[in-house]
């Protein structure tokens, strides 16, 4: 949005955008899923090993 | 084919033709706008009987155009959008111009300094490590969304205010404009998902909940700080209470990754994954699936609750030794009471309060003081 005054402002208007805010959601998600399952992974094989 | 700069004469020059009759004398201007981590190119039709008109950003159109779109439809896309915006009543500009009746909508924003140099050369910021608090006025929201105007250096200089002053009034409306938000991961994709997932479930929720619960880690270690509207909510890094609060939930020590300008995330630091692990998940997700406009910064960040600062993760070695250095050239005589931050802090706000009472005063009175010299960073202004 442009006010036309004295001091152009360049005012504007945001909207929330729903599909990109789900897009980055869920790629941190898929990424933390990943690395948690792969650590539970790794201490269950660290554990197998030790017995 | 015509190139960029062509392409926008062409919409200067014939957009009037697609528009009615009423906006014979209107005047059409290009101007550059500085977006978050980008520069964009917007169209003004502005009426004689307005003076407000929305911005049409042309880059978009330009793609639509390289990819075969006629130069008529998109000419007649611009002028129903143009249409569909039309704001019959004049705004009414004291709304921004008076800092009576601005001050109590002035808002804080953090966006990342690296690809926005341009853009805070012409506002008042304060620095947070690589990030930077700029301030808006909130005008209010309706079904398009939520309204604001960015405060540039020519703005705070016609209020007479400093960007100490803005930043203080920023923060101290942050709870009423725009409170903040801490929600697990797992509520915040419930809430964008669930719905849908439902629906696809044919309404069994049940299933539905079983498939969400399939996408969720093994265990709940993942964060959201946002505010209610989730618009620029990366804000709420500066609402001291909240970042209190997370200590008080999650532990001391945390990591926040700046997911986006609209919120970030928060990790404990026990949660196993290292810090480098953090980083290359956060270029990752940035390069990938977060859109420029939205983007934050490529670091991790940390909080300092002695002196509620966010800083760069990379950075906590050097800062400690910083700090330690700090202490020892400052080492309080004996006797001397040691500085508290925090009752450095309420002196600010209290010496705040009477100077914006001094201000209002002098308003009433008529009289006006000159702007202060030194506003911080200002480098230029843009009319």
């Amino acid at each position: 949005m442009h006010v036309k005054s004295a001091i152009n402002t360049g005012s504007m208007t945001a909207s929330r955008n729903a599909d990109r805010e789900k897009a980055r959601l869920v790629a941190y998600n898929e990424g933390f899923k990943k690395f948690m399952e792969k650590a539970m992974k790794d201490a269950e094989k660290a554990k197998g090993g030790a017995q | 084919m015509m190139n960029y700069d062509e392409f926008k004469e062409t919409i200067a020059d014939e957009i009037k033709d697609f528009l009615p009759e009423k906006f014979e004398d209107s005047n059409v201007q290009i101007n550059t706008v500085q977006k978050n981590n980008e520069q964009l190119d917007g169209l003004t039709i502005t009426s004689p009987d307005s003076n407000v008109s929305p911005t049409i950003y042309l880059n978009s159109y330009y793609e639509s155009y390289q990819d075969g779109e006629s130069i008529e439809d998109i000419l007649q896309n611009i002028a129903t959008v143009r249409m569909d915006h039309e704001v019959d009543k004049s705004f009414d500009i004291t709304k921004i111009t008076d800092f009576e009746q601005a001050k109590d909508h002035i808002a804080p924003r953090v966006i990342g300094m690296e690809d926005n140099a341009e853009l805070l050369a012409q506002r008042p910021h304060s620095e947070m490590d690589d990030l930077a608090v700029t301030y808006c006025v909130m005008l209010g929201s309706d079904e398009n969304g939520s309204m604001s105007v960015p405060i540039t250096n020519q703005l705070m200089e016609s209020w007479g205010v400093t960007q100490e002053e803005l930043h203080d009034i920023a923060i101290s409306n942050l709870e009423s404009l725009s409170p903040s938000t801490f929600k697990s991961m797992n509520e915040v994709m419930a809430e964008m998902m669930l719905p849908q997932m439902i629906e696809e479930c044919g309404g069994d929720r049940d299933m539905a909940e079983a498939m969400l619960s399939a996408m969720m880690p093994p265990e709940e270690k993942m964060y959201v700080i946002s505010n209610e509207e989730k618009l620029n909510g990366a804000a709420a890094l500066l609402d001291d209470k909240l970042m209190d609060s997370i200590r008080e939930k999650i532990g001391d020590d945390f990591f926040i990754l700046p997911s986006s300008i609209h919120e970030c995330l928060v990790v404990p630091a026990d949660a196993g994954m290292e810090l480098r692990d953090l980083e290359n998940m956060v270029k990752e997700v940035n390069e990938t699936q977060v859109a420029p406009q939205d983007r934050l910064s490529d670091h991790v960040y940390q909080y300092d609750a002695d002196s509620h600062e966010v800083f760069r993760a990379d950075r906590a070695d050097e800062r400690q030794a910083e700090k330690e250095a700090a202490k020892e050239d400052k080492t309080p005589a004996k006797g001397e009471k040691a500085v508290d931050k925090k009752a450095e802090k309420e002196e600010t706000r209290a010496s705040l309060k009477e100077r914006l009472a001094e201000k209002k005063k002098e308003i009433a009175s008529g009289e006006k003081k000159e702007p202060a010299k030194d506003l911080g960073k200002k480098k230029e202004t843009v009319i």
